[in-house]
């Protein structure tokens, strides 16, 4: 397997989780604990968006990529539906711990990446 | 699927129509949002210029990318037809890789002047040096076959940590200088003397021929190849302060890529137009340093001279190199038989080396849009090829 290909397998693989995770954060039991899940797929595909060539329509790779994003739109319909049932916080103190940092550690990621990839181009 | 997963599945499907309108919207929006961001594949972006016929041609050979802006010159015999979407003949590029055939031809210039000879060691060029890297000719370097590393070791930790993270910042990787690439012969491990692509050893090549001369590498360029040959838009840049930058494969910036020391593996600068010049000029022989394209040794499936490829396909014999950097790529080949060629250059890192198959076509012939006269090449029968992709770096 070729560097390139190996590299686009990697970002396909990515992809998938980031939709993966979008997909399950409806399920979450508070409304952190769901944008936490978002705010982690956003990861992803800011990631994917930073790093990983998509090719043309010849490739493979964009509609591995699409459908991932179809995936994350549907998530954010189910969320938005849930989103008003949901409490701030979940019940469970060691739960709140973990929704509360694995939020803030998405985020900071988020904003890393995001950056990296705007910032480098206002400087040309 | 828990019990809490089951009722708030069956509460979302009795949702008031208020809630069900607000989630359709969050999901447009969000769909917005992505469809913002992603590099959809297009076709070149601006206004088209030079010959309508060859840019239909090559946009069909290059297919669907995140295209940005490309020219492209197509040779056939004295006549050289330009095309371009969003730039034309005179535009510059990066034109990465495709800068060690110049310094290949520095290298048999050097020779014919008696500078250095072929088999030239490092020893004798840096007399300090020792062990076995003293012992690697330059003729090995100049066949990418010298056993020293492909890229150039980093000058510090700092250095090679800076170097991995422009990959995801989109900067020039390059961070030694001249010194640098000299100083760091001394403690590189030098492999087996294989065919292995090495922009590193096109940088030593490159710091050898200018010590050898006693002048920078870009004088050399400058007064050896390209004012003899009246490439007046070809030049070596010795900072990126004022250059074009060009984009990633999926469209974000990427800044220019000068190289510092490693300039003579792949930091010129040149437009179409005088790229038109140096090809025509090496094919039929009368480029300084020309002799450098003929083919001397295997190259895993191709042949190799000094830097140029030689591939044969369907009984065509292509000469070519291709170049990359951090936003661009290129492609330079031709038939000497036919006397056909082709040089696509664009500021995205997508390959052109497609391009290939264009060379011996009867591409925008017909139309004389920009046809020059310059120098006689030979001519001949014109037929498909195809140059093989090695998808090499500078």
């Amino acid at each position: 397997m070729s560097p390139e290909l190996l590299s686009t397998v990697i970002g396909a693989l990515i992809v998938a989780w980031g939709a993966f995770t979008a997909w399950r954060a409806p399920r979450a039991t508070s409304r952190i604990g769901l944008l936490s899940g978002m705010v982690t797929a956003v990861v992803f595909v800011l990631l994917i968006r930073l790093i990983t060539p998509f090719g043309g329509w010849e490739s493979w790779f964009i509609y591995v990529w699409l459908t991932g994003m179809l995936v994350i739109v549907v998530s954010v319909f189910r969320a938005a539906l849930v989103w008003a049932d949901l409490p701030w916080r979940s019940d469970d103190p060691k739960a709140r711990r973990n929704e509360a940092s694995g939020l803030g550690f998405s985020a900071l990621l988020a904003l890393l990446i995001a950056g990296t990839l705007v910032l480098p181009g206002l400087f040309l | 699927m828990t019990d809490s997963d089951l009722n708030r599945t069956s509460a979302a499907a009795g949702r008031p129509p208020r809630r069900v309108l607000i989630a359709v919207i969050a999901a447009t929006v969000t769909a917005a949002v992505l469809a913002a961001i992603t590099p959809w594949p297009r076709g070149f972006q601006g206004t088209p210029t030079g010959d309508a016929e060859l840019m239909t041609e090559l946009g069909d050979a290059l297919g669907s990318q995140h295209w940005q802006h490309v020219a492209a010159a197509h040779i056939d015999g004295d006549a050289v037809t330009f095309a371009g979407t969003g730039a034309d003949e005179h535009t510059e590029f990066e034109i990465g890789s495709i800068t060690k055939t110049f310094t290949a031809a520095l290298f048999a210039e050097a020779i014919d002047r008696g500078e250095v000879k072929a088999d030239t060691r490092l020893g004798e060029v840096w007399p300090n040096l020792e062990g076995k890297v003293a012992e690697v000719t330059l003729e090995s370097i100049a066949m990418q076959r010298s056993g020293l590393p492909s890229q150039e070791p980093a000058p510090s930790f700092s250095d090679g940590v800076m170097s991995v993270l422009s990959n995801y910042l989109h900067t020039d990787p390059y961070r030694g200088d001249a010194g640098d690439i000299v100083a760091s012969l001394n403690d590189v491990e030098v492999g087996e003397p294989e065919p292995e692509y090495s922009n590193y050893g096109f940088a030593v090549l490159g710091q050898a021929l200018a010590e050898a001369a006693g002048r920078d590498y870009s004088e050399l360029v400058r007064d050896r190849l390209t004012e003899p040959l009246g490439m007046n838009e070809t030049f070596v840049p010795d900072s990126a302060d004022g250059l074009s930058h060009g984009f990633t494969a999926s469209g974000l910036p990427a800044a220019p890529w000068t190289l510092g020391g490693s300039a003579s593996a792949g930091a010129i600068r040149s437009t179409t137009h005088d790229l038109s010049i140096w090809l025509r000029a090496v094919s039929d022989g009368t480029a300084p340093g020309a002799e450098a394209a003929e083919p001397r040794a295997d190259f895993e499936d191709d042949r190799i001279g000094w830097a140029w490829f030689t591939t044969t396909h369907d009984g065509s014999t292509i000469t070519w190199h291709n170049g990359g950097t951090g936003g661009f790529r290129s492609f330079l080949g031709f038939d000497r038989e036919s006397g056909g060629g082709i040089i696509v250059l664009n500021d995205s890192a997508n390959d052109v080396d497609e391009a290939a198959t264009l060379i011996g076509a009867d591409a925008g012939a017909d139309s004389g849009t920009t046809a020059e006269t310059e120098t006689a090449s030979e001519t001949g029968a014109a037929s498909g090829n195809e140059g093989s992709a090695k998808g090499v770096r500078s």
